[in-house]
């Protein structure tokens, strides 16, 4: 029996009201559905909620799951919903889409400097830990939760595009706009300009 | 191979030759360019370096036991038959 074919087993014991199959259930995603809400929200209580949020909304739902897409994929689907919607109360100041887009359009003027073998310290590692953290906090929601998805989670364009309800091309496009400016601010860091002057958006 | 890749085109393409979204024709003219351009080498080696660096501060962490038991209570009191 595959992995998914021993959850959908599951999954139609908790439909039939079996509450121990739907906590195997849990202890089965559990840890990648806590994963997603911290690597999307930062937050240990935020992550902690969504993870509650999801499972409550899943059993909930569960008549509703017909199986077209796997079990783990539905519940990525709730819990990033529920996670766009605590990014978009975030006071943080974000990019721009514009500036995103402008970034993409025109950063080929400039001369590339290759710091991917510069040495890394312990120090200077927390150091591009913050400015990463800070840089990924800074992109709008839609553009967050494809870069986690797709860039962190792992997950195939095909798959984040099904989680999100978009298409591929907007899964591509909001991808390599991520990912652009993300190594922009790594490399403004490698040029030395200070951690401080990093963590303006 | 008749057609040269740009710079402009590896910029706007660095992504999906990254996933491995590209036809094979395509990826070979890329390499063409990249093993020539130093400038394009380098935004290709930075960008997965961005995205290695975040992979391993991301990286998986235990949930904590106390939140799975909360999540098993609040469905074992919400739905218990």
């Amino acid at each position: 029996m595959t992995k998914t074919d021993g959850e959908l087993v599951l999954v139609e014991r908790a439909k039939n009201g079996d509450v121990k199959a739907f906590e195997d259930l849990i202890k089965i995603t559990s840890s990648r559905i806590y994963n997603l809400g911290l690597r999307l929200l930062h937050n240990k209580e935020d992550a902690a909620d969504i993870m509650q949020e999801t499972y409550i909304a899943a059993y909930e739902n569960l008549p509703k799951f017909k199986g077209d897409s796997s079990f783990s994929t539905w519940l990525y689907r709730i819990a990033t919903n529920f996670a766009l919607m605590k990014m978009r109360k975030e006071k943080g100041r974000k990019i721009s889409e514009e500036r995103l887009k402008e970034i993409s359009r025109h950063l080929y003027d400039t001369t590339f400097t290759d710091w991917s073998e510069s040495p890394v310290d312990h120090l200077k590692k927390q150091e591009l830990k913050e400015v990463l953290d800070k840089a990924i906090e800074s992109l709008p929601p839609k553009y967050r939760s494809v870069f986690v998805l797709h860039d962190i989670e792992g997950l195939p364009i095909a798959e984040v595009a099904e989680i999100l309800s978009i298409s591929k091309g907007a899964v591509k496009t909001r991808s390599h706009r991520s990912r652009l400016y993300l190594r922009e601010k790594l490399s403004e860091y490698f040029k030395g300009s200070g951690v401080k002057n990093l963590m303006r958006v | 191979m008749n057609r040269h890749c740009s710079c402009e085109e590896i910029y706007r393409m660095l992504s999906e030759y990254i996933d491995d979204e590209i036809d094979s024709l395509m990826k070979e003219m890329m390499e063409e360019h990249i093993r020539e351009c130093e400038r394009c080498l380098s935004l290709l080696h930075t960008i997965e370096k961005t995205l290695s660096f975040s992979r391993e501060i991301h990286r998986r962490k235990n949930v904590p036991q106390r939140v799975v038991e909360r999540v098993y209570y609040e469905i074992r009191i919400r739905y218990r038959r």
